[in-house]
C-alpha cells in the first residue's frame, strides 16, 4: 500500500514537471513564432510588392498609377516601353502626357474618381511610340478610381495601342464599301433594261432586245468575275498561311493555257504574245499560277484596247533553280506616281478614253502580288509609258518544301 | 425640245440613261470624263445634266464646283448619278448645288420622272415684278437681285430661297415649305443641307445678311424692312 502511495506521488511529481516544462517550451515556442510571424510579414510586404509587379509587368496594357496630386508613382515595363526609356516615374502628369486631350481627361477623373473607357486619337508625332510612324496611331484608354498601393485615393491608368485593329477595320469597311460599288454599276445596266423589256411592248422589236439581252449578258459575266475575284482575294488573304496545292508542274503550259484562254481578244486587238518559255517544271500550286498570268496578260491587253499589242513573256530558271518570269508590253504604260498603288485593291489607274467595253474588277493585280507571295516570291513593276512595261516575279528556291 | 448632257465614264449605263431619255423626246448628249463634260456644259448649255461623280480627269464634284462659279452654267439644273450611296457624299453633293440625287442600281423610269419634275420647276419662271425690299432689289427681266444696287450672283438654288422668301417678307416659312418649294419635295437628306444653302446665302448677302433670321424650331424669315 505504501509503496503504490509512493509510486503514485513519483508519477505525479513527474507529471507535474513535465508539463512545467512543456509549458515553458510552449512559452518559447510563442515568442518564436511572434518574431517570425513579424519578419515574414516583412518579407511578404517585399515579396507582395514583387508579386503585384510582375503581374503588372504581365499586362498587355501600360500600367500607370497616379496619386491625387496627380503625380505617377507606379509605372509597369509596357508603360516604360511606350514612353520609350524617358523617366516618368514620381512626375507630375502635365510634364508626362503632353497631349491635351490626355490631359483634360486625366483630371477630370482624378477630381471625381470615377471609371472611364475611351478611346484617343494622337498624332504621329506624339510622344507615345507605336508602330505606325506616319499615321496617327488609336489607344484605348481606361481608368478605374482604386488604391492599390496606399490608403489615399489614386487612379490606376490603362493604355492599349488599338491602332493595328482600327486600321484593320478600317481595311474591311472599305473593302465592303468598294465592293458594293463595284456591283452596282453592272446591276444597273442589267436592272435598267430589265426595267424595259418587261414593260409591256418590251419586247416588240426584236433587234434593241436582243443588242440590250446582249449587253446585260456581259454585266452578268462582270458580277460572276467581281464574285470570283473577291472570293479568291478573301482566301488569299484570309490568313498568314494560304493553303496551296503543290505539285510539280510546267510553266510553259500554264503560259500556253493562258494565250488560249485570251485568244479571241488577242486576235481582236491584232495583239501578239511572244513566249520565251523553256519547258521545265516548278514547284507550286498551278491553279494560282494560271491566275497568275492570266490577270498580268488580261490587264496588258484590257489597258490598251485600240493598239496592236506586243506583249513578251520570258522565263528562267537559273543555275541555283531561282526562278524568274517576265512579263513585258509595249502599252500606254503606268504613269510613275500610280506605280507605287498599282497592287492595292480596287486601285485604277485613270487614263484618258481608255474605253473598254466593260471595266475590270479592280483586284486583278491584288490577287497576282497575294498569289506570289503566297509562294514565297515577290513582284515588281517597271513602266516607262508608251515604251514598255515589265511585271517581274521572283521566286528564290524553294528550300523547305 | 430639251437637251440632257449625260457625263458618265461607264459606256453602258450612259447609253441605257441616253436610250431612256430619247424614248422620252429629249435631244441627249454624252461626255465620258469629267472635262468633256466641263467643256459641253460651258458650251452647249444643256437644260440638264446628269451627273456621274466618280469621273476620270474632273470628279463630279468638282464639276458641282465649277458650275456654280460660272455664270454660264450656274442656273443648270444637276442631277448626281452615283454608286456612292453614304449619306455625306449626297449631302456633299446637294450643298454644292445639285439638285437631286439618284443611286445606283436606279430605276430608269424614275430618273426620268425626277428629271421631268426638275425640268417643269424650272420652266415656270416665277411669276414675280419687279420689287424693292429694304437694301434688295429685284429685276424680273434679268432675274437678278441687287443689294445696294450691286448685282447678286446666286446660285439657282439660293435663288429661289431667297425669292420666296422676299415675296412673304415678314412671314416665317416653315422647313417642309421652302424644301418644296425648292426641290419639288423633302426628304431628310435634303432637309440636312437647307442650313448650308442658308447660310451660304446670308454670306453672300454681306452686311445685310442679318436680313435672313432663323426661326427655331420653323424655318427662316426674311424681315421686313422698317
Amino acid at each position: 500500500m505504501t509503496y503504490f502511495a509512493f509510486s503514485c506521488v513519483i508519477v505525479l511529481a513527474y507529471l507535474l514537471v513535465r508539463s512545467n516544462k512543456r509549458q515553458q517550451g510552449a512559452e518559447s515556442e510563442l515568442g518564436r513564432l511572434r518574431k517570425k510571424s513579424l519578419l515574414d510579414a516583412r518579407n511578404q510586404d517585399k515579396s507582395h510588392n514583387r508579386d503585384l509587379q510582375q503581374l503588372l509587368d504581365a499586362l498587355p496594357q501600360a500600367f500607370f498609377s497616379i496619386t491625387k496630386e496627380g503625380v505617377v508613382n507606379r509605372i509597369n515595363s509596357q508603360a516604360g516601353r511606350i514612353f520609350d526609356g524617358r523617366d516618368i516615374l514620381n512626375k507630375n502628369i502635365d510634364q508626362v502626357f503632353l497631349d491635351s486631350a490626355m490631359r483634360s481627361l486625366l483630371l477630370k477623373k482624378l477630381s471625381k474618381l470615377k471609371p472611364a473607357r475611351k478611346i484617343l486619337r494622337f498624332p504621329p508625332n506624339s510622344i507615345f511610340s507605336s508602330n505606325t510612324h506616319d499615321k496617327d496611331s488609336h489607344w484605348e484608354i481606361e481608368i478605374y478610381p482604386l488604391s492599390l498601393l496606399s490608403k489615399n485615393s489614386e487612379i490606376q491608368l490603362m493604355m492599349r495601342d488599338i491602332t493595328a485593329s482600327v486600321h484593320s477595320d478600317q481595311v474591311r469597311k472599305d473593302f465592303v464599301a468598294n465592293a458594293s460599288h463595284e456591283l452596282r454599276t453592272p446591276l444597273s445596266v442589267i436592272s435598267g433594261y430589265l426595267e424595259h423589256l418587261t414593260e409591256e411592248g418590251g419586247l416588240d422589236q426584236r433587234e434593241p432586245a436582243q443588242k440590250m439581252l446582249g449587253t446585260m449578258d456581259r454585266h452578268v459575266v462582270r458580277i460572276n468575275r467581281i464574285v470570283d475575284d473577291m472570293l479568291l482575294i478573301s482566301k488569299l488573304e484570309s490568313d498568314d498561311f494560304v493553303p496551296l496545292n503543290l505539285a510539280p508542274f510546267c510553266i510553259a503550259t500554264c503560259v500556253r493555257d493562258v494565250i488560249e484562254r485570251l485568244e479571241l481578244v488577242i486576235k481582236k486587238q491584232k495583239s501578239t504574245i511572244e513566249m520565251e518559255v523553256a519547258e521545265f517544271e516548278l514547284i507550286g500550286d498551278q491553279f494560282y499560277w494560271t491566275q497568275i498570268l492570266f490577270n498580268l496578260v488580261e490587264n496588258a491587253l484590257k489597258q490598251n484596247p485600240s493598239i496592236p499589242l506586243q506583249i513578251r513573256i520570258h522565263a528562267e530558271l537559273d543555275r541555283d533553280d531561282n526562278f524568274k518570269i517576265h512579263i513585258a508590253d509595249n502599252g500606254i504604260g503606268i504613269p510613275a506616281t500610280d506605280l507605287p498603288f498599282i497592287f492595292k485593291r480596287f486601285y485604277r489607274v485613270e487614263k484618258h478614253h481608255s474605253q473598254t467595253q466593260v471595266k475590270g474588277t479592280g483586284l486583278g493585280l491584288s490577287i497576282v502580288k497575294r498569289a506570289v507571295e503566297a509562294h514565297g516570291g515577290t513582284i515588281t513593276a517597271t513602266s516607262t509609258p508608251g515604251i514598255e512595261t515589265i511585271f517581274t516575279i521572283a521566286i528564290p528556291k524553294s528550300h523547305d518544301e | 425640245m430639251e437637251s440632257i448632257l449625260i457625263i458618265e465614264d461607264e459606256i453602258d449605263i450612259a447609253n441605257l440613261v441616253g436610250f431612256n431619255f430619247e424614248r422620252n423626246g429629249y435631244s441627249v448628249d454624252i461626255a465620258h470624263d469629267g472635262r468633256e463634260g466641263l467643256e459641253k456644259i460651258l458650251k452647249n448649255q444643256p437644260d440638264l445634266v446628269i451627273l456621274d461623280l466618280m469621273l476620270p480627269e474632273i470628279d463630279g464634284y468638282k464639276i458641282l464646283k465649277k458650275m456654280q462659279r460660272d455664270t454660264r452654267s450656274h442656273s443648270i439644273p444637276v442631277i448626281m448619278l452615283t454608286a456612292k450611296s453614304q449619306i455625306d457624299d449626297r449631302l456633299k453633293g446637294l450643298e454644292l448645288g445639285a439638285d437631286d440625287y439618284i443611286t445606283k442600281p436606279f430605276s430608269p423610269k424614275e430618273l426620268i420622272l425626277r428629271a421631268q419634275a426638275i425640268l417643269k420647276r424650272n420652266r415656270v419662271t416665277p411669276v414675280a415684278e419687279d420689287f424693292l425690299l429694304g437694301p434688295f432689289r429685284f429685276d424680273k427681266n434679268a432675274l437678278a437681285f441687287f443689294v445696294h444696287d450691286q448685282p447678286l450672283s446666286l446660285s439657282l438654288i439660293e435663288f429661289k430661297l431667297f425669292l420666296f422668301l422676299c415675296q412673304r417678307a415678314g412671314q416665317s416659312q416653315d422647313r417642309n415649305n421652302l424644301l418644296k418649294v425648292v426641290w419639288g419635295y423633302s426628304d431628310e437628306i435634303h432637309s440636312r443641307t437647307l442650313d448650308t444653302h442658308m447660310k451660304r446665302l446670308r454670306k453672300k448677302l454681306g452686311k445685310e445678311g442679318s436680313f435672313i433670321e432663323t426661326i427655331r424650331g420653323i424655318g427662316y424669315r426674311v424681315r421686313q424692312p422698317e
